[in-house]
This record gives structure tokens, sequence and C-alpha cells, in this order.
């Protein structure tokens, strides 16, 4: 097989499902009745709702920056280093929240806190009063749900940057100063590009999170997009709508990059760093509440609030016989996505890797647009692209969800999988160019074995992204191709609480399905995923 | 000064430091000289405080620092230490790398700045205040971690390979300046090393450890006229007879 064939290929691919989109939509946005105008924007800059849906969005995303750093930094620091209770366990407990879709948790949170929310109408009759103390709806409950769908990603690099460095560097400080000192002076600095990029990451994904401030009734830039989208069918000017938050988030991923080089995100190395475990003496016990109560918020009440909401293993029965189409439908989607996700980041990480160094540059850069890029607006990209009767097979296909998960989630695939081969010298492909010929064979035999474990952590972020994906899938799917996400967010609003409840936690359940197996597998193999 | 006595350190099942005796006078640079993974960088990990001993002690200047159940934290032993990779703070510049190795809180600002001016004086480091480790040459970093560990004065100074990462050249240039600076600072040296050139040439007396135990103790006098076995005799290039060289087929 010729390399050339291969690179050609995968980036054309790479350009047709991710570039075409947003080039397509910026380009269509600039259009009025098949003319060039720039009337679309100055329409939308006309309209004094900007200015609030700016200072909303911005409230939600700064608020739950705030709360996540605020709660995924100490968790990643007990967690690497302290002798906390279950440190092991929690060490990939605290992920789990990932696993559970952010409208899922509001579901189980609306239930419970909404205006006749369980747990309201209970507080409601105990103290007497006609109108609840507190409900999930509004700022402080989108924040809140919403902290705690992605602190994971907070204490994910946090730990990856408290392992990144020798400890040696610590030691030289404590050679003249105390512990106090130390983690102000050398460990937190140094970290701190981790932490940065985690609080840019995290902002970007409330910025453009549609379905929380949906359901919990706070009107935001994703939202408004998706209505003048639905609504009006008006794509140029949901997108002209949408400039201001794309200009933001390019700055933010222009800083980030600043800021993170070229540091990885997750270890996938094996070499294990030993670090100094704290004793937290008197400390332990409430560490360990502050830890216990994270996870009981972001999973153990979301989760069995919604197996209490199905009742009876009937509502299952049910679920299974009406949804399984979905079901089945859903997990195809995102395992082949998840599939074509880690081949074509393979390969494009692969020429980054070893390209020259303008091109190495603008590929890494380019890889990491779709982050930019809000859900929503890219269903809307996604529509004027395909949605022409000469690609109808994929407009009216589900290869248009399929594109839809690639184009959205495939920079966190390439970053993965992309840190995982900076670590292949090139030297080892050298030797291997001695004795074997084939370049796909060298590929095979020992670039793919040695970033294996940054190719299963890949898969399985894709995968369980896929899974859950829900802004995009709601405006490209075509008629009868429904996902499970899908399904559970229509049938919410008509109201089937015990169906709904039984949906969410299949969803769940079959989104852990893969990920547990990979976990055996890494496990079988001794390869440390990511996780660890 | 420092007195080993009798230490052991298990990892698991692994005995890196076996039953260790060792003494080292003031003003006396002791060198431990043995091969990769001989437990020698874990002795010297012990007397830093970053390690707790199994069974033994670490006495400093008749205090003990080190005992199984009982160790003093490694910035109150008033040591200086060179790592092997030498730790360099990446995010700090050399003036703050040094400064922050300033170990007394009750110097003011400009008493500090002195104290860091001072040292980069004897260093030959001058002009380099502003610049990041990474933007500096071998030996300039090498240099930026004697001036760092040596800020603060201590007495005792430990070095783990601190030159292992340096061309022949610039190795014999810093062996001078660390030998003027001992004399000057009236330092005690242990320095930790698997190369004989560089142990000879710095030592007043040389350790050579092997697997965890200590072979031999003594001048480089009297290891070479009375090596206790054949490893030291190797190890040190001890050989009463003159080798004879023949070539092979």
């Amino acid at each position: 097989m010729h390399n050339r064939l291969v690179y050609i290929v995968a980036l054309a691919l790479f350009c047709i499902i991710v570039l075409a989109p947003i080039l397509s939509m910026f380009l269509d946005s600039f259009m009025v009745e098949g003319k060039p105008s720039l009337s679309n924007y100055s329409e939308v800059l006309k309209e004094k709702r900007q200015i609030g849906l700016l200072v909303n969005s911005l409230i939600l995303a700064i608020g739950t920056t705030f709360f996540c750093l605020l709660i995924g930094v100490p968790l990643g620091f007990l967690i690497n280093r302290t002798n906390i209770h279950l440190r092991n366990h929690f060490s990939y407990l605290f992920l789990a929240p990932l696993v559970i879709p952010p409208y899922i948790s509001t579901i189980a949170w609306i239930h419970l806190l909404g205006s006749k929310g369980i747990l309201n109408i209970y507080l409601m009759k105990l103290f007497s009063v006609t109108e609840p103390f507190f409900t999930i709806y509004g700022f402080l409950g989108s924040i809140f749900v919403l902290t705690l769908s992605y602190f994971p990603f907070v204490t994910l690099l946090t730990i990856t940057g408290l392992k990144s460095f020798d400890r040696r560097l610590e030691e030289a400080a404590e050679i003249s100063h105390g512990s106090w000192d130390i983690m102000k002076k050398i460990t937190l600095p140094l970290i701190y590009p981790y932490i940065f990029s985690a609080a840019i990451f995290v902002f970007i994904f409330s910025i453009s999170n549609y379905s929380v401030p949906d359901l919990l009734r706070v009107n935001v830039y994703p939202v408004e997009i998706f209505i003048q989208f639905s609504a009006y069918y008006n794509h140029a000017k949901a997108t002209a709508l949408s400039i201001p938050l794309i200009l933001i988030l390019f700055f933010l991923i222009a800083l980030q990059r600043r800021y993170m080089g070229n540091k990885s995100y997750v270890t996938v190395e094996t070499s294990s760093r030993e670090v100094k475990v704290r004793d937290l003496g008197w400390w332990k016990g409430i560490a360990f509440a502050f830890v216990l109560l994270i996870i009981f918020l972001s999973v153990l009440v979301p989760i069995s609030d919604l197996i209490f909401t199905s009742r009876s293993i009937n509502a299952y029965v049910v679920a299974f016989k009406t949804a399984h189409p979905q079901i089945i439908n859903s997990f195809i989607l995102a395992f082949s996505a998840a599939t074509v996700m880690v081949i074509l980041a393979f390969i494009v990480s692969y020429i980054t890797e070893r390209a020259k160094k303008v091109l190495k540059g603008s590929l890494d850069f380019v890889s990491l647009l779709p982050f930019a890029i809000p859900a929503t607006i890219f269903g809307i990209g996604l529509t004027a692209t395909w949605n022409t009767p000469s690609t109808k097979f994929i407009y009216g296909t589900s290869l248009i969800i399929i594109f839809g998960y690639v184009a959205r989630f495939i920079p966190f695939v390439i970053r993965t999988i992309g840190s995982n081969i900076k670590q292949i010298k090139v030297g080892l492909e050298e030797a291997a160019l001695i004795s074997e010929p084939s370049w796909a064979k060298r590929i095979l035999k020992v670039v793919a074995p040695l970033s294996k474990s940054g190719i299963l952590a890949g898969w399985g972020i894709a995968f369980v992204l896929s899974m859950g994906e829900l802004a995009v899938t709601l405006l490209v799917t075509p008629a009868g191709e429904a996902t499970l996400p899908i399904r559970i967010y229509t049938l919410m609003h008509y109201g089937a609480q015990q169906l709904v409840a039984a949906l969410c936690i299949i969803l769940v359940c079959v989104t852990l399905l893969p990920i547990i197996s990979i976990v055996l597998i890494g496990r079988l193999s001794r390869v440390q995923i990511a996780i660890k | 000064m420092l007195k080993i006595k009798e230490l052991t350190k298990k990892f698991d099942s692994l005995v890196a430091v076996n039953r260790v005796s060792l003494d080292c006078k003031k003003g006396e640079t002791l060198t431990v000289l043995g091969p990769s993974g001989c437990g020698k960088t874990t002795l010297l990990r012990l007397v830093a405080g970053f390690e707790k001993p199994d069974q033994g002690e670490i006495l400093l200047n008749g205090e003990v620092v080190s005992q199984p159940n009982k160790i003093i934290a490694p910035n109150k032993r008033d040591l200086g230490m060179i790592f092997q990779d030498l730790a360099l703070w990446p995010h700090m510049t050399v003036e703050q790398n040094i400064e922050f190795s300033l170990r007394s809180k009750r110097m003011n600002k400009t008493e500090r700045k002195k104290e860091v001016k001072e040292i980069l004086e004897k260093i030959n480091l001058e002009g380099f205040e502003k610049r990041y480790p990474n933007k500096l040459s071998g030996g300039e970093q090498q240099r930026v971690a004697l001036a760092r560990s040596l800020v603060s004065k201590p007495k005792l100074l430990l070095m783990d390979e601190p030159l292992s990462s340096l061309d022949s050249i610039l190795k014999g240039e810093l062996i001078q300046l660390l030998t003027s600076l001992k004399d000057q600072l009236e330092l005690t040296m242990v320095y930790v090393t698997h190369d004989q050139e560089e142990a000879k040439s710095v030592a007043d007396r040389i350790a050579v450890m092997n697997c965890g135990r200590i072979e031999q103790v003594g001048t480089l006098e009297e290891i070479r006229s009375d090596p206790t076995n054949k490893l030291v005799k190797d190890f040190l290039n001890i050989h009463t007879k003159p080798r004879s060289f023949r070539l092979e087929g």
C-alpha cells in the first residue's frame, strides 16, 4: 500500500467530514437569496437580544467553570497526592459522571427539584409552605448540573499535570521549604497550564451546551440558535447569530494552544513515576466526606432517582419493546463513528507528528477547530453541506449522524492518540525500515501496537460522547433513524416519566458496556488506560 | 559531621541499602562509587531525608535525623543537594531558582538579592539572572544547580551523579570550580558517581558500593594498595601487573 494514497484519502475524508460543514455554514451566512450580502449580520447585530444572550451565556459558562475548578482541582490533588480512603477506587470513579450525559442528570434533577419535584413537594409539606425554596430551573440549577457533569475534565487534567513532571522538582524544593510553600510555588505553577486548559474546555462545553439550558429554561446562544433554525428554518441567520460566540471560542482555543503547547492531555505512558503520598491526618475524614458528596451528587442521586422513577422491571420491558430499534441504532452508530474516528485520528495525528513544521502547525490547529463550533451550529453546517439532491445517500441516511459524531468529537480522539504517537521516536520506525520495506506493515507492527493505549482510550472517549450526543443529532436525524437520546428527549416532552427514566438507565448501561470491556481488555494485556 | 549506622532500606523484596555504615568528617569529600543500581542514589536520598530507613540511623552533627520511626524533614537538615538531572524549576528564572532555595525567611528582599548576587558571582553566572533554564547550555544549567544548592550556605552538600551529562572538558572545569568552592565554603560533600575518574579526582575518601553493601572505604592510595576483592579492583581499574592486550582472531 502506498503511504501517500492513505494520507490523501484520510486528509480528504477529514476535510469533507469536519471542515466542509464549518466552511459552508460560514459562506451561507454571507448569502441572502443567492446573492452575497452582509444583511444577516447587520440584522442580527441590530437586535438588542444579542447583549442579553451574550451575558446569559457568559454567566452560565463562567459560573460552571468556576465551580468545576473549585471541585475538580482539589479532587485531583486528593486522589493523586494523598492517602485518602479508597484512593485506588476514586482514581477511576471520578470519571463516572462522564458516562451520564448532562441532559440525563437534568431529567433526574427536574424530577427531584422541579416546581413539582418530589423532593420539593416533600419539603413544602414538611415546612407547610406553598412555594418551593429552590427549583432547579434557571441559572443556579443549570450551573449546578453542568458543574456536576464537567468537573471530571478538570480532575483528569489536574491528575495528568501532577503526573507529568519529575518528582525531583518537588524534592529539590523540599531541601529548603515546607510542603505548603512547595505546593504554592512549585507544584501549582507547574500544573497551571493543565488547569488553564481544563478551564477553557469546561468553558467551551458549557457555553455551547444546548440540552441543559433548554430543559432548565435559560436563554443562551445554543438555545436561541436552535429556535432560529428549527422554528424559522433560517440557517443563515442562525449562523450569523452565533458569530460572537464562535469568536470567543476561537480566541480561547488560540489562548489554550499558547499555554498548553504540545503537552499531552492524558498520560498514556505506563512508566509510573512514584509520587509522594501525603498523610491527610486529621483532615482525612473531611476529605473523604467531600469526595463522597461529589460522587453522591453527580452519580448516585441522578442514577438512583432514575431507577426509582422507572419503578418496575416492567418499565424496562416496555422500554425495550418500544425503543429497541433506537437502542440498537444508537449502539451501531456510536460504535461505527468511534471506529472511524480512531482510524482517521490515527492517520491524521501520524501525519501531524511526522510532517514538516508548517504543515504540522496548521494541521494541529485545524484539528482543534471543531471545539470552536457549538454543536447546534455544526448541525446547521451539516444540513447546509449535505442537504442537496445529489447527496441524499448521506443526508437521508444514518451516514449523516456518523458524520455529525465524527465532526464534533474527533478533536478529542486526535489529542489522545496524538499525545501517544508523539512519544514514539522516529528511530523506532527507522529501525523497522531496515527489515520491513512495506510502510503499512511497519505502521501496523510498530507504531499501532505502541500507541495501543492511546487508541483504546480514544475509542472509549469517542464512543461515550457519541452515545450521548444530542444537539447535532436533533438537527440532522433523517426521519425514522432516531437515536436513543432523541427518543428520550422527545418522550420527555410528552411526560412519559417512567419510560424516560428506564430509557435513561438503558442508555447509561449500553454506554458502559464497551467501556467496561476496554478496561478488562486493558487489564488483561496490562495496558494502562489513560484513566489510571 | 555525618554518621551513618547500620542503615537498611528495602523496596518490597529488593534490599537497596544493606546495613551500611559510613562516616564523613567535616570538610571531607566522600565519594560513593558503584555500578548503576547498586543503591548509591537511595543512600543519598536517605541522607537527604526523602526516604525513611527500615533499620539503622543517620546522625548529622551528632543529632539523630533519620530513624525507622523518626524522620526530620529535608528542609530542617541544613544541607544542599544536586540532583542527577538537576531538577531546575522550569517555570522560574535562574534568579528565582536560586532565590527560592534561600532557606532563611528572616531576610528581607535586599538581603536576599545580595545573597543571590554573591553566589552568582562565585559561580560565574552573572548576566544570566533573567534567563529560564531551558535557554541555558548543559554546563550553565549545571552551575545554576550548584548555585541553587549552595545559596543557603549549607554545611553538607549531597551530589547525585552531578556531572554525568557533561562532556569531559566541561567536567574538568566544573570539578575545578567545585574544589575551589569547597575550600572557600568549608563544605563537606557526599558525591555519588559511577565514573571512577570523577571519583578519583574529587574524593578525599572513596566508598565502593555494590548490591546495597559497602565493599571498601578508604583513600585512593589505601584502596589501591590493598583492595579487598576483585570487584573493587575491577571497578577502580587497579591492576598490579600491566595488562597485556591481544587482538582476537
